[in-house]
């Protein structure tokens, strides 16, 4: 029984060290930021905990291009691992109508440890008053 | 003791039942935005064509550059080529109907169908002025020539492939490059690309 211990134990060790060397990213960033995002107040539906933890929706903001809103979410893996992902947008008209369009489709993407990027759309028509940002796990 | 007609009796439907099994093909319909598809390493999937496009659309109406050609109600743009640069069987169709029904609902551009780098997406334009008998219509719903409006845009492209093979890992690279021409000057008003990366590992053993 006790000569499977000590296998065991290297192995857990060797998974756990081959977990925990993966490439992680050192972010720096300006310590004051020029630009001045146009933060959206946002209301958040949380189902996956673990998720929510691990990839951290940091602040949603917004800019106008002419008349077509895009919308951006910025995002940050806090784990120690890579995390695959898919996010998509949904635009809903001013009488809460959802406006299908083809650019509205399930993204996949994948983030290293630490590294933050950002997920934006644009609205697919001037009629677009309001959006939803969903993500989930892979 | 199996007796030689038990045992040809019981292979006979032993093979019987095996071709049953075989030709019974289990379906699932999934949804189209689905990211759970068949995916390949060396040919674009569903997905790709998907994620490609979304981002090409948001990166051209995020740029505003149509805005200049749309001051006066849409412009008016066709489908020009998409050059196929890769090995594979790639139907660009698949990208560009995407995309111009993305610019259609975004209210600055119309696509004509008049005309394209395949020639006509609709003939219909053409044929019905070129009606036979056009003696039998009542004149005054007859399309008249000089009407049709002619393209100030045009969208085209290239798809480019790059594959790599180390051991059973194989790797395909490609970059759907897109572009919007202003036909009057020639110039691109824009362009931008995506990119594709698929890494696979063959099996050791098995088919």
């Amino acid at each position: 029984m006790k000569k499977w211990i000590l296998p065991l134990a290297l192995a857990t060790l060797t998974l756990g060290l081959g977990a925990g060397c993966q490439n992680r990213v050192n972010v720096i960033e300006p310590a004051r930021p020029a630009s001045a995002a146009d933060i959206i107040l946002d209301k958040r539906v949380v189902l996956d905990q673990a998720l929510a933890r691990n990839l951290e929706v940091e602040y949603l903001n917004q800019a106008f291009t002419g008349d077509l809103r895009t919308v951006q979410a910025t995002v940050r893996n806090t784990t120690r691992r890579s995390i695959q992902f898919q996010y998509r947008y949904d635009w809903i008209d001013v009488d809460g109508m959802h406006l299908p369009s083809p650019a509205s489709a399930w993204v996949i993407r994948t983030l290293l440890p630490g590294e933050s990027t950002s997920l934006a759309a644009t609205a697919p028509t001037p009629r677009a008053a309001d959006f939803r940002f969903q993500i989930s796990s892979r | 003791m199996l007796t030689p007609r038990i045992l040809i009796l019981s292979l006979a439907v032993g093979s019987l039942t095996l071709v049953g099994c075989q030709s019974r093909t289990h379906v699932e319909r999934v949804e189209s935005d689905t990211t759970r598809g068949l995916a390949t390493v060396d040919q674009l999937d569903f997905k790709d064509y998907q994620m490609t496009a979304e981002g090409l659309i948001n990166k051209l109406l995020s740029s505003g550059r149509l805005d200049a050609h749309a001051t006066d109600g849409p412009a008016i743009m066709m489908v020009s080529t998409i050059r196929n640069s890769t090995m594979q069987h790639i139907d660009t169709q698949l990208l560009t109907q995407r995309i111009t029904i993305s610019l259609d609902k975004s209210e600055k551009v119309l696509t004509t169908t008049a005309h394209s780098g395949r020639g006509a997406m609709d003939p219909a334009t053409v044929e019905s002025r070129n009606l036979p008998n056009s003696d039998i219509y009542d004149p005054a719903t007859l399309q008249r020539r000089g009407t049709a409006i002619a393209a100030g845009l045009s969208l085209g492209g290239e798809i480019t492939q790059l594959t790599r093979q180390e051991g059973r890992r194989s790797e395909s690279y490609f970059m759907i490059y897109m572009t919007v021409t202003d036909l009057r000057t020639g110039l691109a008003v824009w362009q931008d690309s995506e990119e594709i990366v698929k890494q696979g590992t063959r099996r050791r053993f098995g088919f």
